[in-house]
């Protein structure tokens, strides 16, 4: 990708979100619902480890949510936040995502296919974290009876850094698992799952790395390894009152 | 000898797995609407949360998200892909529809399968774009990798 189109990312979400606002206001019947919103915080410790930077931060967002039919969602966003002192970390995050429910309401079988990509962009100072986000997902569930509801799902996910070798990470995870209420509102949710990142680590024969920029991209320094995970997690939990309850889980 | 364990460890199993089944199914009664808490917290999952506060409206029950029947009605919809009209209502909109059938396939959308160090396979840890900050630690809004 040239330099001038990874510049222009960054602004290609704003770009869409405005496009398609202007579109949807002109379309009387677009059924779609816009959200706006701001926050912002102070935090003592940004990135969570020994540097303990405090600074404040501010994030601004929009996003848009179409439905061109009952069964689909698809949805556009975009935010920026902004830092006071590290501004350089100062970032935009947008995103394009859909939502497909080809199953009936009242049905016994549902099925969820989701789908979404997102991407992040840092200023120049600190673009070697740009990356770029692709999320795939699909469930299914079928109600035995009104009690117990069966589940299975598989999910991919893909993280690159679009200016940086070494930390991409490609995971898949496969589930499924049951939700059986009790009599006396106990119920039990067993879930049992595999997943599997693959993602680059530092060979073993590798013993100093520059401490002033450990991130510097050296090809040979990489080796290609897989995380693996397997669980089963049953899950106990009752009903105490209306609105309150307590579950025990182990995995 | 170890054989033997898993044997008596699977026949174990299995007669729970009959038992189970076999007392849900006994206490269903059909065309009613259970209790059912997929995510554990106590409240229950078949009351709808039409303002999405986290808190369900359980004064408005039943609400015809909760309409729970085995009658299997489902396939036939499959294609049934109604555009938005110029009349739609707030009901009858392409979005509320979409609700209603989020609603139903509301236990897709949550699973403890994770690989995060910190994920705990705690809820939440779905597919979609909640797993955009994926091997990255965040905070304030920032990510960096791990």
């Amino acid at each position: 990708m040239s330099t001038s189109l990874r510049r222009f990312r960054k602004y290609l979400f704003t770009v869409l979100l405005t496009v398609s606002s202007v579109i949807f206001a002109l379309d009387a019947s677009a059924d779609l619902k816009v959200d706006f919103s701001s926050s912002g915080g102070y935090t003592e410790n940004l990135l969570s480890d020994s540097s303990a930077i405090k600074d404040s931060y501010s994030t601004v967002r929009a996003s848009i949510n179409y439905y061109p039919f009952s069964k689909l969602e698809l949805n556009i966003n975009n935010g920026y936040t902004y830092y006071g002192k590290t501004s350089d970390l100062s970032n935009f995050v947008g995103g394009v995502g859909l939502r497909f429910i080809p199953t009936a309401a009242n049905s016994r079988f549902s099925l969820l296919v989701n789908g979404a990509f997102s991407s992040q962009a840092y200023r120049d100072s600190y673009s070697q974290f740009n990356t770029d986000n692709y999320d795939f997902g699909l469930s299914l569930g079928y109600r035995l009876f009104s009690r117990l509801q069966l589940r299975s799902g598989v999910s991919y996910n893909s993280l690159i850094y679009t200016n940086y070798v070494g930390a991409d990470k490609k995971t898949f995870k496969l589930f499924a698992g049951f939700n059986a209420t009790l009599p006396g509102n106990f119920s039990l949710d067993v879930e049992s799952g595999y997943a599997t990142m693959g993602y680059k680590r530092i060979r073993e024969s590798i013993r100093f790395i520059y401490i002033y920029n450990p991130f510097t991209p050296i090809d040979s320094s990489w080796t290609d390894d897989r995380l693996k995970s397997f669980y089963i997690s049953p899950r106990l939990s009752r009903q105490l009152g209306a609105k309150t309850g307590v579950s025990v889980m182990y995995t | 000898m170890r054989h033997y364990r898993a044997q008596t460890a699977f026949f174990f199993c299995l007669a729970g797995l009959i038992f189970l089944i076999g007392s849900v199914a006994l206490t269903a009664e059909p065309g009613r609407t259970h209790f059912v808490d997929l995510d554990g917290d106590g409240f229950d999952d078949n009351a709808t949360d039409s303002d999405n506060d986290g808190i369900p409206e359980f004064s408005k029950q039943p609400s015809s998200g909760s309409q729970v029947s085995d009658n299997d009605s489902d396939f036939k919809s499959l294609a049934d892909f109604s555009l938005p009209g110029l009349t739609a209502t707030e009901e009858t909109s392409t979005s509320a529809k979409f609700k209603g059938l989020q609603f139903s396939a509301r236990s897709l959308m949550r699973n403890r399968c994770s690989l995060d160090s910190d994920a705990a396979f705690g809820p939440g840890n779905g597919i979609g774009m909640s797993s955009m900050s994926g091997g990255m630690v965040c905070a304030g809004g920032v990510c960096q990798p791990r």
